[in-house]
């Protein structure tokens, strides 16, 4: 705003309401989202927690905002799940939410995205990932002696911007 | 945060220093807040499945580099996850000496995990040459599974731009409240914000890797979109092959796909190309149409991909 000789109070508080609105969608431009991802060309139900799983220790605080488990096979009826969870077990961290998606495969691929982890509204539940806690996202194939095609996992977190 | 100026001049009719002077430093202070939130993380992962104690160093090193030159970013811990079959001892140590190595006594058992980590910060300098990060062994062993987390911070104000701060003058009452006074102080507000809104680019990082892919043999992997997925940024691809041979990096979200071929130079070394990445993607992490898609390829040539790993980089 430029102001004419005469500066209009009016004037002076639209001046700095603007600049409060930029600097307010600002302060929220930096929720970037990130995403811990799992992929594995074959899936059996022998595989040892090593091959299947990632582990990692949060170096920040992030909010988990939804999670996809998608498996592509030859075979109908196989059951395929992914879970995420606190590495030690200690669940105070999480609450009492279990964190999972189950499909079961057809001839093809099959792609499940559930609403009830989609936890981008505004309103309703919060997951916070902690920084300096070791969570653990892990599939598995609970149909026994079968093997999958290629299985893709994946949670998407999103962050904020911090000072250090 | 919600920035707000404490007086709106709406009751009165004379304008008061004083009341000018308490907005010009709450705008001041916010201004100081959004412009300090400057850093982002990410977690930077290489497979390391499959190697041995044997394996060329390049095939046991997770090697990064900044995405554009005057980017600033920085490893400031790194965690290695290691099963074997062996007890020895593995090491992490970085091509900056001033990042001390750290080293894990692994198992015999391959299913027992066997983790280290260091909360040592190392800065990523250039975006022409690598900081590598280098697994080692003290003996004969076999990595049943693992991997090697470089967690990335990036600092925004740094990234190809500088923010703006903004000092105010503030009004005395001996000073005539004059409109060019006031319009100066305007404009260093807009210009300290304006500062702030063209250093955007939070940096991080999603890295896909492949092992031994025969010729021809592709994996493809998917990552959800999401909030500043869409604006991708760069991807730098690393390669390691015989120099008969190119390794492929294709990236496709909803736009074009990006194709970055690099020919190896060797099976000991380790070759890089990079690509700029400028695709229109969605938001959505619910919607598969929205993922982006990496594919990592054995494009050409007769001999096995021993490496082949994309950095992708999104602001």
């Amino acid at each position: 705003m430029v102001f004419s000789a005469k500066v209009l109070l009016n004037d002076l508080r639209t001046a700095f309401d603007a600049q409060t609105a930029t600097l307010a969608a600002l302060a929220a431009a930096g929720d970037k989202s990130q995403a811990r991802t799992l992929h594995k060309a074959t899936l059996a139900d022998t595989d040892a927690l090593s091959s299947r799983s990632f582990a990692w220790t949060q170096t920040d605080d992030q909010e988990l905002q939804s999670g996809f488990l998608r498996v592509t096979d030859t075979v109908a009826g196989r059951v395929v799940t992914l879970t995420l969870a606190v590495d030690s077990g200690d669940t105070r961290f999480i609450g009492d939410h279990v964190i999972s998606i189950s499909v079961t495969t057809i001839n093809g691929t099959v792609d499940s995205r559930p609403t009830s982890l989609d936890l981008r509204p505004v309103t309703g539940v919060r997951l916070r990932l902690k920084k300096g806690v070791r969570y653990r996202m892990t599939i598995a194939n609970t149909t026994a002696a079968t093997t999958t095609g290629v299985v893709d996992a994946a949670f998407q977190l999103l962050g904020k911007r911090r000072r250090a | 945060m919600i920035p707000l100026v404490p007086n709106g001049f709406r009751s009165k009719a004379v304008l008061d220093v004083d009341a000018v002077n308490q907005n010009l430093l709450r705008i001041a202070r916010d201004i100081a807040d959004v412009q300090s939130l400057a850093y982002t993380r990410c977690p930077a992962v290489l497979d390391l499945t499959g190697i041995t104690n044997a394996s060329a160093q390049v095939l046991r090193e997770l090697a990064i580099r900044c995405p554009a030159p005057s980017d600033f970013i920085e490893v400031n811990s790194v965690e290695l996850v290691l099963y074997t079959d062996a007890a020895v001892t593995a090491t992490v140590t970085c091509s900056d000496p001033s990042f001390p190595a750290f080293s894990v006594l692994t198992s015999v058992t391959p299913t027992v995990e066997n983790t280290a980590s260091s909360g040592n910060a190392v800065a990523i300098p250039s975006s022409a040459a690598d900081v590598t990060f280098t697994v080692s062994f003290s003996g004969a062993v076999n990595v049943v599974a693992g991997y090697l987390i470089a967690h990335v911070r990036s600092n925004r104000a740094h990234a190809r731009a500088t923010v703006t701060p903004y000092a105010p003058t503030l009004l005395d009452a001996s000073d005539p409240i004059t409109s060019a006074r006031l319009q100066a102080e305007i404009d260093a507000i807009a210009a300290a914000v304006a500062s702030d809104a063209g250093a955007q680019n939070d940096l991080r990082c999603q890295i896909v890797s492949a092992r031994n892919l025969a010729a021809g043999a592709s994996a493809v992997f998917r990552v959800p979109a999401g909030p500043g997925a869409i604006g991708d940024f760069t991807v730098d691809v690393y390669v390691v092959c015989a120099n008969t041979n190119t390794g492929r990096c294709t990236v496709q979200d909803t736009g074009a796909a990006v194709n970055t071929d690099v020919v190896g130079t060797g099976a000991g070394a380790r070759a890089h190309g990079s690509h700029a990445l400028n695709q229109a993607g969605g938001i959505d992490p619910m919607d598969p149409t929205k993922d982006i898609i990496v594919t990592l390829k054995n494009q050409a040539g007769a001999a096995t991909v021993l490496l082949i790993y994309a950095v992708v980089w999104w602001l």
